[in-house]
C-alpha cells in the first residue's frame, strides 16, 4: 500500500509528504512502545498529537501517522512533520477502527 | 528571610530537543544577567551536567538546584530535585539505567552534550528521551527515599503530562504542581503551584519563574521552602529579560 492509498479513506489531510510504500501499521499511545516495536516504512496509528511523535515516527524511519479521534493538532507538530517529511492524516475514527482499515488495505 | 527568584526547570546541551549554546557556563551566565537568584538544572532522565552546573553557579554567585526531568513508564514527565549534586548524580544514574538500550541518532535529534567546567564535550548515545522502566508512583517513593522533592511537571499541557497520559491527577502528596498558565490554578486548588520556563533555548530562560519564600538562600532552606509551599509562581517573564 502506498501513501495515497491512505489518503483515500478521506481522512483529512494534515501533511502530504511524497508517495512512499507503507509495508507495516503499528498502533500505540506509548512513543516508548513505538520506540521500541515499530516497523520501518509503517504508518502509526496514534491519538498522541505533538511533535514528539513526529520525532520517533522519523527515527523509526515510518512514513505516516494518523491521529485518531480528531485529536487537536498542535502547529509544532506539523512543522515537525514537513521538516522530517512525514504525512500526517487526521480521523473521527478511533485507534481500533482505523487499525482495521488499515489492515485491510495491508492485506490488500 | 530572602524572596528567591527561581527558574526550576531549565535544560542544557543534554537534552535533545536543544542545542550546544545552552551550556553550563552559558546558563550560568544567562541567569544571572537576568536576575535569577536559583535555577534548577532538569535534564531529560539524567544528571550528568547538574554538578558542573552547580560547580558554575557557586563561583559566580547564584545557587543551583541539581535535578532531573523524569519520563515515567506511563510516559508522564515529573522534576526531582535534590540539595547536593552527589545525590542528583547517584538517583540520576539509576534513571538513566532503566532507560532502554536504544541509541540516540543526532542527526534526527541532535547531539546530546555532557559539558565539563573547561568545556571539554562528551556525548551521550543513549537516547534519553525514552521512558523510565518506573511507574509514577514508584518514582514517588524513590525520589522522597532519596530525599529529593517529587513535582509533577506541566500537568496543564498537552504532552508528556500526568494529566493527559492518565486523564487525571493522582491524588498523591507532591510537593507541588507545576503549571504554565495562571488559569490552571483553580482547577488544581488543592496543591501548590510552581512555574518554570521549561527552556531547552537560553533565551527562554526565566520565561516564567517562581518567587521562593526560604529561610536562607541554600539548597536545603530552598527544599524546604518547596515543601512548605512558600512558593509564588509568576506566569510572565521576569524584568531583566530583553
Ligand atoms: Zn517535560
Ligand atoms: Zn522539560
Amino acid at each position: 500500500m502506498k501513501i495515497s492509498d491512505i489518503e483515500k479513506l478521506e481522512f483529512e489531510v494534515i501533511n502530504m509528504a511524497g508517495d512512499a510504500e507503507v509495508t507495516s501499521a503499528y498502533t500505540s499511545d506509548l512513543l516508548s512502545d513505538v520506540m521500541g516495536n515499530a516497523q520501518e516504512n509503517g504508518v502509526l496509528i496514534t491519538i498522541q498529537a505533538h511533535k514528539n511523535t513526529v520525532a520517533v515516527a522519523s527515527m523509526k524511519d515510518m512514513k505516516a501517522i494518523i491521529i485518531c479521534n480528531n485529536r487537536e493538532i498542535e502547529d509544532d507538530m506539523l512543522d515537525a512533520a514537513k521538516d522530517e517529511e512525514i504525512a500526517i492524516f487526521k480521523t473521527k475514527l478511533n485507534q481500533f477502527e482505523t487499525s482495521f482499515l488499515i489492515g485491510k488495505l495491508l492485506n490488500a | 528571610m530572602p524572596n528567591l527568584k527561581a527558574d526550576l526547570h531549565i535544560h542544557s546541551c543534554l537534552s535533545t530537543c536543544g542545542s550546544l549554546d545552552n551550556s553550563p557556563q552559558e546558563i550560568i551566565s544567562r541567569a544571572k544577567e537576568i536576575g535569577l537568584d536559583v535555577i534548577g538544572i532538569a535534564d531529560h532522565n539524567c544528571t550528568f551536567n547538574a554538578e558542573t552546573l552547580f560547580n558554575i553557579a557557586k563561583q559566580k554567585g547564584i545557587i543551583v538546584l541539581p535535578g532531573i526531568e523524569i519520563t515515567s513508564s506511563e510516559e508522564a514527565h515529573l522534576l526531582a530535585f535534590f540539595d547536593s549534586p552527589q545525590k542528583a548524580k547517584k538517583f540520576g544514574q539509576i534513571i538513566f539505567d532503566s532507560l532502554p538500550d536504544i541509541e540516540n541518532q543526532p542527526e534526527k535529534t541532535g547531539d546530546q552534550v555532557i559539558c565539563d567546567e573547561d568545556e571539554n564535550i562528551e556525548f551521550v548515545d543513549k537516547y534519553l528521551l525514552n521512558a523510565s522502566k518506573f511507574s509514577f508512583d514508584k518514582l514517588f517513593t524513590m525520589i522522597k527515599d532519596y530525599g529529593g522533592v517529587f513535582i509533577p511537571a506541566h500537568i496543564d499541557r498537552a504532552s508528556f503530562s500526568i494529566v493527559i497520559q492518565l486523564g487525571f491527577l493522582p491524588p498523591m502528596r507532591y510537593d507541588c504542581v507545576e503549571i504554565t498558565k495562571a488559569e490552571s490554578a483553580n482547577q488544581y486548588s488543592e496543591y501548590n503551584h510552581i512555574a518554570n520556563s521549561d527552556a531547552h533555548y537560553l533565551e527562554d530562560i526565566g520565561k516564567r519563574y517562581s518567587i521562593i519564600e526560604a529561610e536562607e538562600a541554600t539548597p536545603e532552606s530552598i527544599l524546604k521552602a518547596i515543601r512548605e509551599g512558600k512558593i509564588t509562581p509568576v506566569f510572565s517573564p521576569i524584568t531583566n529579560l530583553k
